[in-house]
């Protein structure tokens, strides 16, 4: 059975549909990359999944139990995490405080678990979030989703904005946490850098999958990433 | 001795002192005092939900007014003791915040504060018109007669009173700043969408922080109510109480413990001593403290203190009053 598991999913702004019905699967320890070009309703996507953004029909089951329609911290104490496009971090508020948020439905306080996978934030716990480089924004980002300790999480866009060597650093660790037991649903503009680590990929085009399968298929398919992808 | 504890023993050092301070002060000063501890308690109440959580309520005296009438309408119409009342008023008052929250903190920024403003004239009307809590006419609480009634306790009593709650209010917001529910709070006023998908129940939290902010200025309107022993809906739903909470906590800084105790200070001493000596410039003297407060103080009294007032650990820096100045200097090409 996936964990995830959403069927015909439409979503929409103001009258407009921005979904047009998305059928999308994600098993445990699984990483799933969805990638396509600017505006094809990604963030959409991953929004209408975790409650941030209304569903108008489909469904959206997590563990076998539909979900589609309830607030977010309620699916997020289900289970899922959503780290948002631009890491939507409190900047004024201090790595600790972030990472503190992050616990806060679980009523988890313990931060040290989070610290031993980023290292790197241990001497910058007392530092407003909003002075932080973006590398380091984007590894609070993703502590404070997993200070949640999620079976899957959603994330948006992880590579924007950060240099290739950090992009590569945090894929690694992305591929430390599947293995630990989170499930990963990426996705990121740049196609390349999300199939490299996703077993599976969905190209999403206009609202609409219009092509999924395993990642080295769809990275080996030149025709295909052409059309789809920027 | 940890630091925390070090607060709390100087903070309990200071009330007992004030409270000593107080038996020997004339009447004038007194009754100054007394205004300035009753606009500390309602600075912190607004500065539960429009410093901490970042929704500028422009409403607030509904809740003062709520708390007042309550009041009165338990010790006139019920026959309550005063001091039974005054609990039964504030969590009426907190009540009624829970059930005008939820609607009113599906709203953000300007909507919100204009319909909390619409909710205190609402409000006002409504207690203008009902039966048990004489209509336009006002209602006197009972304070001698054959009838059940509580004995007037005087000016000096009533400061100490305020004194006692202006601690507690701002007991209750040095323990917000370092709480959990303090921290989903700026989280929300940080950013809502961002809090709810790190988990924070915002609507629970937002409605919470209402009916405390209620519960406190609940309290101190049941204390006016008593003191002023007639109330009336002008008095009791006053828009310039909730013009004054906002002014207070917006100078002396917003989600900060020690800005409202700052801004109160300063803006209730100068708006009473300054009535006192040319009460013809009355309507002058806020607008111009709020023009000169906000453009010289942008980010409020509180910055400038040498203890970064940040609630919590992660407290903006402390701001150099020549450099606020020269910046103001700057800004506004004074």
């Amino acid at each position: 059975m996936s964990l995830l598991e959403v069927r015909a999913l439409t979503t929409g702004y103001r009258g407009g549909a921005v979904l047009g019905g998305v059928d999308l699967d994600v098993g445990p320890y699984e990483i799933v990359a969805v990638v396509g070009p600017s505006g094809s309703g990604k963030s959409t996507l991953l929004g209408a999944i975790s409650g941030l953004v209304p569903v108008a029909s489909g469904s959206v089951r997590l563990h076998g139990r539909d979900v589609a329609g309830l607030a977010a911290e309620d699916i997020m104490a289900l289970g899922l995490v959503h780290v948002p496009e631009r890491r939507r971090l409190f900047a004024g508020l201090t790595v600790r405080e972030n990472l503190l948020l992050g616990g806060w439905r679980a009523g988890r306080r313990d931060i040290g678990r989070v610290l031993e996978m980023f290292p790197t934030l241990v001497g910058r716990l007392e530092t407003p979030s909003g002075a932080l480089s973006g590398g380091e924004q984007q590894l609070c980002a993703i502590a404070r989703g997993l200070m949640a300790d999620p079976a899957i999480m959603l994330i948006d866009e992880f590579s924007l904005g950060l240099a290739p060597v950090m992009a590569h650093d945090i894929l690694v660790r992305l591929a430390d946490i599947a293995a630990g037991g989170t499930s990963l649903v990426l996705v990121d503009q740049d196609a390349a850098t999300a199939l490299s680590v996703a077993e599976r990929a969905y190209i999403l085009e206009s609202g609409f999958i219009v092509a999924s399968g395993p990642s080295g298929k769809l990275l080996a398919d030149h025709a295909l990433l052409d059309r789809y992808l920027d | 001795m940890e630091k925390t504890g070090r607060r709390w023993l100087a903070g309990s050092a200071a009330t007992i002192a004030l409270a000593a301070g107080g038996a020997a002060l004339p009447s004038q000063p007194l009754g100054t005092a007394t205004s300035v501890l009753l606009f500390v308690t309602l600075a912190q109440s607004w500065n539960i939900i429009g410093g901490f959580a970042g929704y500028p309520s422009f409403g607030q005296v509904a809740f003062f007014g709520v708390g007042g009438y309550c009041a009165a309408v338990l010790t006139a119409q019920v026959g309550f003791s005063f001091w039974a009342a005054l609990p039964a008023s504030a969590a009426f008052a907190a009540a009624f915040a829970a059930v005008v929250g939820p609607p009113l903190l599906r709203l953000r920024g300007n909507a919100f504060s204009i319909a909390t403003l619409g909710m205190a004239a609402g409000t006002r009307e409504l207690v203008a018109i009902l039966g048990v809590t004489g209509g336009g006419a006002g209602l006197t609480v009972p304070t001698f007669g054959p009838g059940p009634h509580t004995a007037y306790p005087g000016a000096l009593a009533f400061y100490w009173a305020y004194l006692a709650l202006a601690a507690v209010s701002l007991a209750v917001v040095a323990w917000l700043s370092a709480s959990r529910f303090g921290l989903a709070l700026r989280a929300i006023r940080a950013d809502e969408t961002a809090a709810e998908s790190a988990g924070v129940a915002t609507t629970r939290t937002k409605v919470a922080a209402l009916a405390l902010s209620a519960l406190l200025a609940g309290t101190a309107g049941a204390l006016f109510a008593f003191q002023q022993v007639v109330v009336f809906p002008d008095s009791m739903f006053d828009i310039t109480t909730t013009t004054l909470m906002v002014v207070i906590v917006v100078v002396g800084g917003r989600g900060t413990v020690a800005g409202p105790v700052v801004g109160a200070v300063v803006f209730e001493t100068l708006v009473t001593e300054l009535h006192l000596f040319a009460s013809r410039l009355d309507p002058l003297i806020l607008p111009a403290l709020i023009v000169v407060g906000v453009v010289l103080l942008p980010d409020g009294v509180a910055h400038l203190l040498p203890v970064p007032p940040g609630a919590g650990r992660g407290g903006t820096p402390r701001a150099r009053p020549r450099a606020v100045l020269l910046d103001a200097v700057r800004r506004y090409r004074l």
